[in-house]
Formats: C-alpha cells, sequence, structure tokens
C-alpha cells in the first residue's frame, strides 16, 4: 500500500439559505431608500512601511485582488450589493496616520506605531445620536505588531477592521477559519486563508442594511458573482477554495465547508457542500490533497 | 471623661477604609507572591476606557491593568465590554485571545492562553467577565 494518506470528500449541491449572524450590534449606515446603495469613502491615511504596503492592502480590501491565492477570498467589500465605496488618498503624514481624525460620513483608515496596546487593528465608529446608524468609522493599523513582512496577516487584519466599519462583528473568536477576513484566523506569510469577505459577509450586510422589507435579492446579483468568479467544481484542490467550513473535526480542522455559487433559474441559492475527512498528521503520514478522492 | 467617650464613639463611627488595615497588595504584587514572572511594560493609554493602562508581561504574556478612582467607575467601562469582543464602539483585533477581569476598583485584560496565569487571575478577581 502505497499511499500514505487518505480523505473523503463528499460533494452535494444543495439550495439552502445561507446562515448569516455575525454582526456588531445594531450598528449599519443608514440609506436614503430601501434599495439604493449607501456611497461611502474610504479615506487612506496610510504608509507603505518596510513590511507593510498598507495602501495596497486597503485598496485590495475595498476593491478586491484578483491575484490573490485564495480564490475564495478575491472579492472587496465594494462587492456588496448595498454598498459603494469610493477609495481616496488623505493625508499621510505623521499626525494623520497618529490620530486618524474621523470624517463624517466616511472611513479614514490609518497606519502608526501606536505601541504595545495589544491590539494589531483597531476600528472605531460613533453612530448618529439616538439611532444605531454609523456617522463616521475609523481602522487602525498598529506598526508596532507588525515587524516582519506577512502580506496574509496584513491583509487579514485591514480587511477586518474595515469590514468592522460596515457593523460587522467576528465570526469566531477562537483561531478557527471560516475563510473570511472576520474570522480569527491567524495566518502565516505564505497561507492566504481568511484574507478577505465571503459570502457570509455580504449576506450578513445586506441583512444589517435591510435591503428593503419584503425585496429579495436580485437574481443577476448572483450571476454577477459567477460571472466575475467562476467555479470550475471539479477543479477545487484546495481547501480554501472550498468555501466557508462550517463544521470541524476533533482535532480543529475544518471538514466541512460550503460554497455560494449563486441562483438558479427558479431563484434558488445554490451551495456546493464539500466534506472532507483528513488523516492524522505526524509519521509517514502528509496532508491529504483532494483529488485522492477521486482514486 | 466624656471627651473620651466621645473620642471612643467617634472612632468606632470610623469607615472601616480609614481604619488602619493593611492595604490590599498590587494585582502584580500578588501574581509575583503566587510565583509568576511578572515584568513591568511601562503605560498605555487605550482609547476605548477612561482611565490609562499599565502593562505587564506576566509570563511572558501582556496583562493590562486599569486602576480607577472607585469601583463605580470600573464597572461603568467594564459594562462598556460585549460578549463580541467590542468595547462600547470600538472593535480591537488583540494580539492574543483576551480575558477581562474586574476586582472592586481595578479592570485586568489578560491577552494568552497560560492555564496557570488564568487560573491564578481568577483565584484573585474572581471569574473573568468576557473574554474568550
Amino acid at each position: 500500500m502505497h499511499r500514505r494518506y487518505f480523505m473523503l470528500v463528499v460533494l452535494l449541491f444543495v439550495a439552502v439559505p445561507l446562515f448569516a449572524a455575525h454582526r456588531w450590534g445594531s450598528y449599519h449606515w443608514s440609506r436614503s431608500c430601501g434599495t439604493c446603495a449607501r456611497t461611502i469613502e474610504v479615506r487612506r491615511s496610510l504608509s507603505v512601511t518596510s513590511v507593510a504596503n498598507w495602501p495596497d492592502h486597503a485598496y485590495k480590501s475595498i476593491y478586491g485582488d484578483p491575484a490573490n491565492p485564495n480564490t475564495a477570498n478575491r472579492r472587496g467589500w465594494n462587492d456588496s450589493e448595498v454598498l459603494t465605496l469610493n477609495v481616496t488618498n488623505g493625508s499621510s503624514e505623521t499626525y494623520y496616520r497618529q490620530n486618524c481624525p474621523a470624517i463624517s460620513g466616511a472611513v479614514r483608515v490609518c497606519n502608526y506605531a501606536y505601541g504595545s496596546t495589544g491590539w494589531a487593528g483597531l476600528a472605531q465608529i460613533n453612530t448618529v445620536s439616538g439611532t444605531s446608524h454609523i456617522a463616521w468609522g475609523t481602522a487602525k493599523m498598529n506598526d508596532t505588531y507588525y515587524t516582519t513582512n506577512n502580506d496574509p496577516w496584513e491583509r487579514h487584519v485591514m480587511c477586518q477592521e474595515i469590514g468592522h466599519d460596515w457593523g460587522l462583528g467576528h465570526t469566531s473568536e477562537n483561531g478557527s477559519s471560516q475563510n473570511t477576513c472576520m474570522d480569527y484566523y491567524r495566518n502565516s506569510s505564505t497561507n492566504w486563508t481568511s484574507t478577505g469577505p465571503n459570502q457570509h459577509d455580504f449576506d450578513q450586510i445586506r441583512t444589517q442594511h435591510h435591503w428593503g422589507t419584503s425585496q429579495s435579492l436580485p437574481a443577476q446579483v448572483f450571476a454577477s458573482s459567477l460571472g466575475n468568479y467562476p467555479v470550475d467544481v471539479n477543479n477545487l484542490n484546495k481547501p480554501w477554495e472550498w468555501g466557508t467550513p462550517i463544521e470541524w473535526d476533533p482535532e480543529g480542522r475544518a471538514s466541512g465547508f460550503v460554497l455560494h455559487l449563486g441562483t438558479d433559474d427558479h431563484g434558488n441559492e445554490q451551495n456546493l457542500y464539500t466534506f472532507v475527512t483528513w488523516a492524522p498528521v505526524g509519521a509517514g503520514h502528509e496532508r491529504p490533497k483532494r483529488d485522492a478522492a477521486f482514486e | 471623661m466624656r471627651a473620651l467617650i466621645l473620642i471612643a464613639l467617634i472612632a468606632s463611627c470610623t469607615p472601616a477604609a480609614q481604619q488602619s488595615q493593611p492595604a490590599r497588595a498590587s494585582l502584580p504584587d500578588e501574581l509575583r507572591a503566587a510565583g509568576l514572572s511578572v515584568e513591568d511594560a511601562g503605560p498605555i493609554e487605550q482609547s476605548f476606557f477612561s482611565v490609562p493602562a499599565h502593562v505587564y508581561l506576566v509570563e511572558g504574556n501582556d496583562l493590562q491593568v486599569y486602576r480607577y478612582a472607585s469601583e463605580q467607575a470600573a464597572a461603568t467601562d467594564a459594562a462598556k465590554v460585549t460578549p463580541n469582543g467590542a468595547i462600547g464602539t470600538s472593535m480591537p483585533h488583540w494580539i492574543a485571545p483576551p480575558h477581562f477581569f474586574r476586582r472592586a476598583d481595578t479592570i485586568a485584560i489578560y491577552l494568552g492562553t497560560n492555564a496557570r496565569v488564568l487560573a491564578e487571575l481568577e483565584r484573585l478577581m474572581g471569574k473573568q467577565f468576557a473574554g474568550q
């Protein structure tokens, strides 16, 4: 027996709604009508440090990163149908990066060595008095904790802090990955898991920003997503291509995933479920590869 | 004689806190007394709490200690902390799992997973009121 690993993968196409519930309180941006997107400026008071290209991370967190090795995280926050985001360049002088002054109706993103505060990133919002409508937001990256180049980790935190400014909370805080930047996964410098928003996040934003009251999401939104991010279900070779983890094995490894594919002609949401049984990792074993399932 | 009685009455009405009871040791000293390594890492200010903190490295991980003017002030800031990790309208991305404790006029945030440190903090401050 030459095989050193064994894995079982089961793929199921099921039409069920995705679960979404990682909101931050009831905070959300107001909109002028039930179905129009809210336009928000994202002003960068960011610098390029010796280890982090913060302006680039902010840009790609907003507009997406087609080159992200993690194909499930290539979209940016601007892909939300209820947000229209405009990235602009603010001053990157020390005063602005350190104080990150808020701008009414906008989000300012800053980086600075804020000291040993215990946080690598910090999102802050303020609300319109007497409401849960967000009036402004800031997102700070603490350079004190970025001492070596780790693009995935920098992208993860940047994307997450900006995501909080839309009123999103964490999907988890135990280090597990749901393949969204809103989890607490800790990236290595070569691991792009959880480096962008996923469909779960977009669903949650849409829910929080109450897309109408009885209006369903237009099918073309999903069609557009599919058009921009084609999925070849026979060529998904890496766990991060399998979508959002929904189950974990006793050793804490994700064992079930759901990938949102879009809406069929009948208006039903189509999801690809992947379940995997991992072999033990240790002497005589390797991490499994997905194509082993078909052998 | 009347003066002596009066003095005795006044003394008996003095609040306990003003009597010559030994002051409670500081949290870092209590942790040292428990055999943990504690190093002073200096002060910090956090925009989400109303007082500055002092940071100590306890067995190599951050412990932020916030001392307030009153128990009420500490309770007010503690009430800002939500189960999802937000503190009021601030959402930190902590460098390690946070654990929030409060004892009287002191809030402590421990960032780490050291079971021995967590056990000592719970013994000294009671169960964490928020965190992972």
